[in-house]
């Protein structure tokens, strides 16, 4: 709502007070005023002058010589403009005026110039120059002629009094959601009287007769839908111009002048707070409802829009079709037109619930609606419209005829205890009780009653919407009292945080995969199909959450993997040509799970930990070449993590196949050990077929760690020292050949069964094939720990211990053979 | 006698002189001081010479032996300094060149800006809650009914909530304020609690406004809350986030849940006040919204609001950030460009 200072100060004399002063007290007491607009002409110095002579430029074809009468001298001005004749008044800068620049709208001073050889004395200015209204711009954008718009101009007049300009200033303010009364210049009037203590200049009531041709019914079909319904019937009006202060203000609050019909009704409800509507009487038949829409109805609005209608749609109706979406949107088949002298004008409350449904229903937002939703003034609904009728008799002739109400426009009373150690209480100051009954009764409420501890109060009809408990008392009393009156304390007691173990969990992941050299992402979790098509990733249709409203159809539902966005980020990526990326994301998947109810949606939101590796493992590394990531990176910094996580003594390793996105020969699944495996982690090369469908240029390796499943598993006890041992540890190498398609993990499992307690781990430290190895076969080195904890091991007992394990392979793979 | 002495005591002097190398200094010990050396030989023949000269001659020898070997020493001193020295400048390298590669990436910047706010609150006592009795995945009956937005109240269109296929109930969460009864209700006070999480909007996305974003939701609920406790502990974050005292302005506003309600402004850190295009010439930007808890939502939560009061708020942590390190486009945070990335 824009509001002009003009305006409010019909109703609160403002006079003393800055226009600074009054956009902070506005903001700082609730209603933000987002723009402090000053309103001025965006010229000056200009007068109306007349023309006497045009003659051509001697050196030019197209210019002219124009000699103008400004009331005092003649002046001659060099102008280009065809459209100008003898005898037209025009306005005139002379040099020193300031205009607008045609091309940039700049404002500029007109300096003293030669054209072709001739001085101009200033010149002759279109309405773009001025930077007046469209309205005023003659053909091909000539020279404005005023007798065109004002007949009874006089020459030497300045323009600013001509066109009834006064510098203003146009407050933008920001209504909350609770606060209908605000979009009113006498509700924002009313505020400013409570803030700076200064009396409302009250709005005349004004009554008038209904004559005896009157015969005009209204009906509440629905009493949800509206409280009170009022109806006044003029004739003979004549459409013309508003008078120009009305204009003026319409224009300061940036609303456009149509005429002055259209303008009263839009004035009344800038001013009151009430939307209006005027219907042409004889498209009525005397008779007017207010109804729910049957189904299947149909209404164009006035904007030309059919709308197909459902119950919640609330309507206007005569007795046998709807004329308008009721307090939304006036229908074209009752539209008021140049041809229009009789018209029913409509004043009403329409229900905040119901009004706010039927304009989502119909998809209409206006500025009625605005306002119906927050709730009107229903003790105001009659005023405006007579404020509107005495506008409409003084600006465009009309006769009253009558008017006509139903339903009830007062409302049941509102009385609220205010508790005054409430104040203390929530505040955390004391305000004296003086202070707040003034600031109260200023804005509206009327005390009905006090004694030391409590006062009692009557809520305004206006307020009725809001304030309706004590609390919200205290608020009216803190915002106007003003909150930077209240000082700064902090609670007495001390409490010490609670840190969960997710929490350490997941600060200790990130600062592992820092410390490791990853970056951090953020991906959506609104994807749309197309992100998964691309990546080759599925999902599954019947668990995905779907948004009802997409903005578009990148965000159609939540995902289901992090992967299609991780290797989007990696594309932008290696598009801008950085490759060496290591990247990972803590984020969310949602599957639907089970069905909602009231308080729950049924789905489940699973943390997931994944990221990708790709390019050089030590990149831009002067002393060798960079060496590409590959699976056994990957595969390091799982590990890595398991055992961060103590979970490396219960998994196992075993080839991922069933993920349609990983390299069937290069991706692994951890399983946690146990009755029914369970999958923790799965991680690989990503598919080849994925890397030409996406268009990557280098492999990439992707990892997905399922950590609210491992978080489950963790245990999050303090560990427990143990000695250290005394007697030391000592290896040693045993280096074999072994058919190439015998897992690691087989050979490990098999050392360990064979060894005693002595055996403290293995390390597989060579492998190698090809020259001298014989086909589909390779050699393997392993490291063994030995080491007894109560005593110094002899030669014997380590050769024993290898003896052991070494016939142990051997009885495993009889083809293996050892390597002396 | 005396003078063959003094004769191989200058034959060594003019070779210890000359010694070039440790070699060299080898050499004239072997020559001279060894065993089978010079020196030893001509002592050898004292025991030859008549007994008066024995104890001359002897002394004299031993007094030439310790000098010779001073000298050697000395020489063997310089020789060896001049050898490190000479190591140390074939060893010289270029400093300048960069060290072998250890990588260590970064958190995300607003990763780390969540956790610099909750870090705050940490010390001020308030416990994190995280993401598991926060959902995204809402019923209207969290995000909104339970917080006092009225069915059908234009407060609801406050914030452009984003409805699902599944249910007309379900939708995704518009703030971190669902968690505030969920929390209440599985608590009981004295409670002081911060909630990170993502929120989602249905707005067109651009450079200032995103489909999802994060807030840090925050309440404390105890007897004897006040705005004046508000006021104080939300300024002690802004003092300890923004790294010094900033002015900040507390304004009337509007939350279906709070009453009274609050705007918080800061002082513009860019113009410092004077207005600037970031706060749209106002000197001030708005960094967050609070209020004391509305005495229906404590009821709704089965609190007593006549024992019991309390404050909320909640941030824009993605505004935050972008104030904190002067980013002007929000989708940036979303692209994961890693040169973006780099830089925090």
């Amino acid at each position: 709502m824009i509001v002009s200072l003009e305006w409010l100060n019909e109703f609160v004399d403002l006079s003393g007070i800055s226009e600074e002063e009054i956009a902070h007290a506005l903001t700082m007491s609730g209603l933000e005023v987002e723009e402090t607009e000053k309103i001025t002409a965006k010229f000056s110095n200009i007068k109306t002058a007349r023309i006497l002579e045009i003659k051509d430029h001697p050196n030019s074809d197209h210019l002219h010589l124009v000699t103008v009468f400004n009331g005092e001298t003649n002046k001659e001005v060099v102008c280009g403009a065809q459209n100008i004749k003898p005898n037209q008044i025009i306005p005139y800068a002379s040099v020193g005026s300031k205009v607008l620049d045609r091309k940039t709208g700049e404002q500029f001073e007109l300096k003293p110039v030669k054209i072709r050889g001739i001085e101009s004395e200033g010149m002759l200015c279109s309405a773009d120059e001025l930077g007046v209204s469209d309205i005023y711009k003659q053909e091909e954008d000539g020279i404005l002629i005023l007798q065109n718009f004002f007949p009874d101009i006089e020459v030497g007049k300045d323009l600013k009094e001509v066109f009834g300009i006064h510098d203003d200033v146009a407050f933008h303010t920001a209504p909350t959601a609770n606060r209908g009364d605000q979009m009113s210049v006498i509700g924002i009037a009313r505020e400013l009287s409570a803030i700076f203590n200064r009396e409302m200049k009250k709005a005349k009531v004004i009554t008038e007769a209904n004559t005896p041709d009157f015969k005009f019914e209204v009906e509440i079909k629905d009493e949800d839908t509206c409280k009170y319904y009022s109806i006044a019937v003029l004739k003979d009006l004549k459409t013309a111009d508003s008078p120009q202060w009305m204009k003026r203000r319409l224009e300061s609050a940036g609303v456009r002048s149509i005429n002055n019909i259209v303008d009263i009704t839009n004035y009344v409800m800038l001013e009151y707070g009430q939307p209006l509507h005027a219907f042409d009487l004889h498209k009525l038949d005397n008779y007017l409802c207010v109804r729910r829409a049957q189904p299947g109805e149909t209404v164009t609005t006035l904007d030309g829009n059919e709308h197909k209608l459902v119950k919640d749609v609330v309507v206007n109706a005569t007795k046998d079709h709807a004329v308008g979406l009721a307090g939304v949107m006036g229908g074209a088949n009752s539209e008021i037109d140049e041809t229009t002298t009789d018209i029913a004008l409509e004043s009403a409350y329409f229900t905040p619930k119901t009004n706010r449904r039927s304009s989502r229903a119909a998809g209409v937002r206006t500025e009625a609606c605005a306002r119906f939703e927050r709730g009107v003034d229903i003790e105001n609904v009659r005023p405006s419209l007579m404020r509107a009728v005495e506008l409409l008799k003084e600006y465009a002739g009309a006769k009253f005829i009558g008017m006509t109400a139903a339903g009830d426009d007062i409302l049941d009373e509102i009385i609220i205890t205010l508790r005054f150690n409430q104040m203390k209480r929530i505040l955390g100051i004391d305000v004296p009780q003086a202070k707040c009954i003034e600031i109260l009764e200023n804005l509206g409420f009327e005390l009905c009653g006090k004694n030391e501890i409590a006062a009692r109060f009557r809520v305004p009809s206006y307020r009725q919407n809001d304030v309706t408990r004590e609390i919200d008392l205290i608020e009216e009393i803190a915002r106007i009292y003003g909150y930077d009156k209240i000082e700064p304390t902090l609670p007495s007691k001390t409490v010490s945080p609670v840190i969960t173990d997710e929490t350490r969990l997941t600060n200790e992941l990130n600062k592992l995969f820092v410390a490791r050299g990853f970056y951090e992402i953020m991906t959506s979790s609104l994807v749309g199909d197309g992100i998964y098509k691309w990546a080759g990733v599925s999902y599954n249709p019947e668990k995905a959450l779907k948004v009802a409203n997409p903005q578009s159809e990148d965000y159609t539902m939540l995902r289901q993997s992090l992967v299609p966005s991780i290797l989007n980020v990696i594309k932008r990526n290696f598009d801008n040509g950085q490759k060496d990326l290591w990247l990972y994301e803590i984020g969310k998947t949602y599957f639907i799970e089970q069905p909602a109810t009231n308080t729950d949606s049924g789905v489940k939101e699973t943390r997931v930990l994944a990221g990708a590796m790709t390019g050089n493992v030590a990149s831009s590394k002067w002393s060798c070449e960079g060496e590409s990531v590959d699976f056994y990176d990957v595969k390091g910094v799982v590990e890595n993590i398991l055992q961060i996580l103590k979970l490396d003594s219960r998994i196992q390793y075993r080839p991922l196949e069933d993920v349609p996105y990983y390299h069937p020969g290069k991706a692994a699944e951890v399983v946690l050990l146990g009755k029914t495996p369970q999958r923790l982690a799965v991680f690989g090369e990503l598919h080849p077929d994925v890397i030409n469908n996406c268009r990557l240029s280098q492999d990439v390796y992707l990892f997905e760690i399922y950590i609210e499943d491992i978080m489950k598993l963790m245990n999050f006890s303090t560990p427990k020292f143990k000695e250290l041992p005394v007697y030391p540890a000592v290896s040693r190498d045993m280096a074999f050949i072994i058919k190439d398609d015998v897992p690691h993990q087989d050979i490990v499992r098999i050392i360990k069964k064979a060894s005693s307690h002595l055996f403290q781990k293995t390390d597989l430290f060579d492998v190698y094939k090809g020259e001298h190895i014989k086909e589909g076969y390779k050699s393997v080195a392993y490291r063994i720990y030995l080491q007894d904890l109560n005593a110094t091991l002899t030669d014997e007992r380590v050769e024993e211990e290898m003896k052991k394990i070494k016939n142990a392979i051997k009885a495993e793979w009889a083809d293996s053979k050892f390597r002396e | 006698m005396r003078d063959k002495l003094q004769q191989i005591k200058i034959d060594a002097l003019v070779l210890i002189d000359n010694a070039q190398t440790l070699e060299d200094i080898e050499e004239v010990k072997l020559k001279f001081l060894s065993r089978k050396g010079e020196l030893n030989s001509f002592k050898k023949k004292i025991k030859d010479l008549p007994a008066d000269q024995k104890p001359v001659i002897g002394a004299l020898a031993n007094e030439i032996a310790q000098e010779l070997e001073q000298k050697l020493n000395d020489k063997l001193y310089i020789l060896q300094r001049e050898e490190i020295l000479k190591r140390i400048e074939s060893e010289k390298i270029d400093i300048t060149m960069p060290g072998k590669a250890v990588y260590s990436g970064k958190k995300h910047p607003l990763t780390t800006t969540i956790d610099e706010i909750v870090e705050i609150f940490q010390g001020m006592g308030f416990s994190l809650v995280e993401s598991q009795h926060s959902p995204e995945v809402e019923t209207e009956h969290y995000n909104f009914d339970m917080l006092n937005f009225p069915p059908d109240h234009p407060a609801r269109d406050m914030q452009d909530t984003f409805y699902t296929q599944l249910a007309p109930n379900v939708i995704l969460r518009s703030h971190t304020s669902n968690s505030q009864v969920r929390e209440m209700q599985t608590k009981k006070p004295p409670l002081r609690v911060v909630i990170p999480g993502r929120v989602y909007r249905a707005e067109d996305v651009s450079s200032r406004k995103n489909n999802l974003f994060h807030q840090v939701e925050g309440f404390m609920v105890d007897k004897d809350i006040t705005f004046g406790d508000m006021k104080g502990v939300l300024n002690e974050f802004i003092r300890l986030y923004f790294g010094q005292s900033r002015p900040t302005r507390f304004r009337s506003s509007f939350f279906p849940f709070t009453e009274p309600s609050a705007e918080i402004d800061v002082q513009c850190i860019m113009c410092k006040g004077k207005g600037c295009r970031v706060c749209s010439q106002s000197g001030w930007l708005e960094i967050l919204g609070a209020g004391m808890i509305d005495p229906n939502v404590l009821k709704n939560a089965g609190i007593d609001p006549d024992v019991y009061s309390g404050f909320a708020f909640g941030m824009g942590v993605e505004r935050l950030a972008m104030l904190k390190y002067a980013i002007n486009d929000i989708r940036l945070f979303f692209n994961n460009d890693i040169r973006f990335l780099k830089q925090f």
